[in-house]
């Protein structure tokens, strides 16, 4: 194959906003319950767009023909939610955000912005479409590699959260999610590698959580990476949530295409056939010792399979860590309801199928040596769909364009193709919205100050080492106001950093951190208790305790004035001796200043 | 809500101020409301109650709407969203009653939409009808008022304010739960 691969890889970041959802006016919250105040039924179809053609991503969908089933959660969703109510207008916080945040990114702001309607028939909105709006183009962003191009933004509506696909296919959704504002933001194909994603991941995420209003919190940032090589495909990678995974999702991605481009070499002389004669192989296992195809065969399914003319080995190529071509075979036979397919270059003993049994199927299916075979056990017409499937891909004398889903050690499996053309239509219930100045004015100051001043701030309040871990820290906003509050930079920025991630790490999880902090260092200004007590303090505090009670109990109350003078006297001004015994009550600076003075 | 049952009184659009339980004289509040003494309370008579409730109908005549030119205000009870016959397709023997809502609203006089379905919001952005409407000067998309509550407001509004502009900003401004932001599921359940 000669050179190198060139990478070709970009980002699109997903990112909850904490306004309130964007068409309609409940709260983005999650209910705290799991018990839904009510539950609907819904089956979804895809209809033909107004440009007359079928989506296939969404026909894929439909194929399965399934319901959905929503709990509904009274505080965080109305009839919006549930499909039962025009969107109301656009959430004007969450649009002067976004706003705010593309004229920190240098973007090229449209003139009108109009909601569009992208197919959705996974069932994930009760619309069948997730409502999105473009919003500004042609941004870009500086990284260590140079300027990488900001596409697109958009502000779009978030999916329903899945709770459970059940035995019988119906997938169950909660709604509360449904509908809080995201900001979709699309790079160019600028990125050079692995780590230099991973960087413009954190940088993008750094931005937009320097707005102040990012979401905090698992699954409310969602990164998809599209990567593609030379006479590869583009291949959408969905769900990758941890950035430091995200060098190896690439470097798996980059090796997946090379081995593909590799087995397609040894297939050149392979012709492609996209029909394959399936057959019942049934009969063969009537006495079988396996098991499962017993317990199949008993319950009415069937196994049937096809051969795959010149691709013995071919099947057990890894192309993935630990996952062989079979494995993407297998992922196509899954769409259909499948758990999985059985093939020839798989050590068949391990399903109990025995040699004889190889033998038949091999007779039965008129394979030879260069042949390779996939079996599938299911209900006769689900085992078609299923075949049907994993032919049309082994058909393929190309990489194929997909939407692929990260595993959590960085191996992907295949979802659906990419989403065609056809998936978006414009939203006819909302009037377009003409960008003014004073809008754009408005945006400004709804984004604040921007990263980069941000930066500045906090370098002038801190270290430079804690400037930078405040900077990415969820607890900015905190550290913010206890600062205001007149608290010394370092202490707050400690406390919130080192102490309690801690505790944290220890498993004390201290509820509503905002008001304790507040609390807290509102009596620390008042001076009834010292630095060195915080540590102490907090367990206490986490497990619902008073602050009162903790001094009493844990006489934590500050030594201060004639109390500590009378001390010093008694330890003859000894200053490591008081320190000693009286670390978590006394300032170590105020001892020293009061010994100079007796 | 219907003409004889218990559920008669049922509340629109809105929760049930409390559940009473005679039997522990117990009243169990279930929306907001507000308590007696937390504001202060003041006695506002302000009214100008020369203002028409007009129910949409198929073969609405272009003369009843012209000949309400004397009225201050006026209300329609509009079909499903807030809809009236307006023949955006220019349908023959379909008499559109648009221009003489335009010309009412043009002269000063406010027209405010509701909608004759006893539960559910206004929006006047989901279809055509609705459209024009607005672009007629018509005013309460997105409102979820009864036509009576409607009427009631805009007496109470043009009581106090003569400014066209001003009272379709007033008209859509919540003052006493006559308007809520979200159309709550237990509301219909």
């Amino acid at each position: 194959m000669g050179e190198e691969p060139v990478l070709k890889c970009g980002i699109e970041i997903h990112q909850r906003l904490d306004t309130g959802k964007l068409f309609c006016r409940c709260p983005s919250t999650l209910a705290e319950v799991d018990e839904p105040d009510r539950k609907i039924i819904r089956n979804l179809r895809a209809s033909e767009s107004e440009m007359g053609e079928l989506d296939r991503a969404a026909r894929l969908e439909q194929e399965k023909q399934l319901d959905f089933e929503y709990d509904v959660f009274k505080k965080d969703c109305c009839l919006v939610e549930e499909d039962e109510e025009p969107p109301h207008p656009i959430d004007n916080e969450a649009l002067l955000l976004v706003l705010g945040i593309c004229t920190q990114l240098n973007m090229r702001i449209v003139d009108q912005i109009h909601v569009m309607r992208k197919i959705v028939v996974d069932g994930s909105n009760t619309s069948g479409f997730q409502r999105t709006a473009l919003v500004a183009t042609h941004g870009f962003l500086e990284t260590s590699e140079g300027k990488v191009g900001i596409d697109t933004v958009a502000v779009e509506e978030e999916s329903a959260g899945i709770i459970e696909t059940k035995k019988d296919g119906t997938k169950q959704y909660r709604l509360d999610r449904l509908g809080i504002p995201l900001i979709e933001l699309a790079t160019s194909p600028d990125i050079v590698s692995g780590a230099h994603c991973k960087e413009v991941a954190e940088k993008i995420g750094m931005i937009l959580r320097a707005s102040g209003k990012a979401a905090r919190g698992l699954g409310t940032i969602r990164q998809d990476v599209n990567i593609s090589i030379p006479k590869g495909a583009r291949v959408e990678i969905k769900g990758v949530q941890d950035l430091k995974l995200i060098p190896k999702i690439v470097e798996i991605e980059v090796n997946r295409q090379k081995a593909l481009l590799e087995i397609l070499e040894k297939l050149r002389e392979v012709p492609a056939e996209e029909n394959p004669h399936i057959v019942d192989l049934s009969s063969i296992f009537s006495n079988t010792n396996s098991s499962f195809i017993n317990r199949g065969l008993v319950a009415g399914q069937r196994v049937m399979g096809f051969v795959l003319a010149g691709h013995a080995g071919i099947l057990g190529v890894e192309i993935q860590p630990g996952k062989r071509y079979g494995t993407e075979l297998a992922d196509y036979a899954k769409t259909a309801g499948l758990k999985g397919i059985i093939h020839s270059d798989e050590d068949l003993s391990k399903y109990g199928i025995n040699q004889e049994e190889i033998t038949k199927i091999q007779v039965n299916l008129d394979a030879g040596e260069k042949d390779a075979f996939v079996i599938v056990l299911a209900e006769e017409g689900q085992a078609r769909m299923a075949l049907a499937r994993v032919a049309e891909r082994a058909a393929l004398r190309e990489i194929p364009g997909q939407t692929r889903k990260v595993n959590q050690d960085g191996t992907t499996m295949y979802m659906r193709p990419l989403p065609g053309k056809a998936r978006m239509y414009p939203e006819t219930d909302i009037h377009a919205l003409n960008v003014t100045e004073s809008i754009l004015e408005a945006a400004k100051k709804e984004a604040g100050e921007g990263l980069e001043a941000k930066q500045k701030k906090l370098e002038e309040l801190l270290n430079p080492e804690m400037a930078k871990r405040m900077l990415k820290s969820r607890h900015s906003k905190i550290f913010e106001k206890l600062v205001k509050m007149g608290v010394e930079p370092m202490l707050a920025a400690t406390t919130l950093e080192d102490t309690i991630v801690a505790l944290r790490r220890e498993g004390v999880e201290i509820k509503d951190l905002e008001k304790t902090m507040e609390d807290l260092f509102s009596h620390y200004l008042n001076g009834e208790f010292v630095k060195s007590a915080i540590i102490e303090i907090l367990p206490e505090l986490a497990e619902g305790i008073p602050l009162e009670e903790v001094l009493k109990s844990r006489q934590l109350h500050k030594i201060g004035g004639e109390e500590l003078k009378k001390l010093i006297l008694e330890h003859n001004k000894n200053m490591g001796e008081i320190m000693k015994n009286y670390r978590l009550r006394v300032d170590a600076k105020e001892v020293k200043q009061m010994m100079q003075t007796l | 809500m219907h003409t004889s049952s218990r559920a008669a009184f049922r509340s629109i659009n809105t929760t049930p101020l409390a559940k009473a339980d005679f039997s522990k004289n117990l009243l169990e509040p279930l929306g907001e409301y507000k308590k007696r003494g937390e504001g202060k309370l003041q006695f506002d008579n302000k009214i100008n109650d020369n203002v028409a409730l007009i129910y949409a109908y198929p073969g609405l005549k272009p003369k009843l709407i012209d000949s309400l030119a004397d009225y201050d205000g006026i209300v329609l009870a509009g079909t499903g969203l807030g809809h009236v016959s307006t023949d955006p397709f220019n349908v023959p023997h379909v008499k559109s009653v648009l221009p003489e809502i335009k010309a009412l609203s043009d002269s000063g006089i406010p027209v405010v939409m509701s909608s004759q379905c006893i539960y559910g919001r206004v929006n006047l952005n989901v279809y055509t009808a609705g459209r024009l409407l607005q672009d007629a000067g018509v005013i309460g998309s997105d409102a979820d008022w009864t036509p009576e509550a409607a009427y009631a407001k805009l007496c109470w509004v043009l009581g106090h304010q003569k400014d066209p502009k001003k009272v379709a900003e007033e008209m859509m401004e919540p003052i006493a739960g006559e308007i809520s932001s979200r159309s709550r599921i237990e509301e219909v359940d």
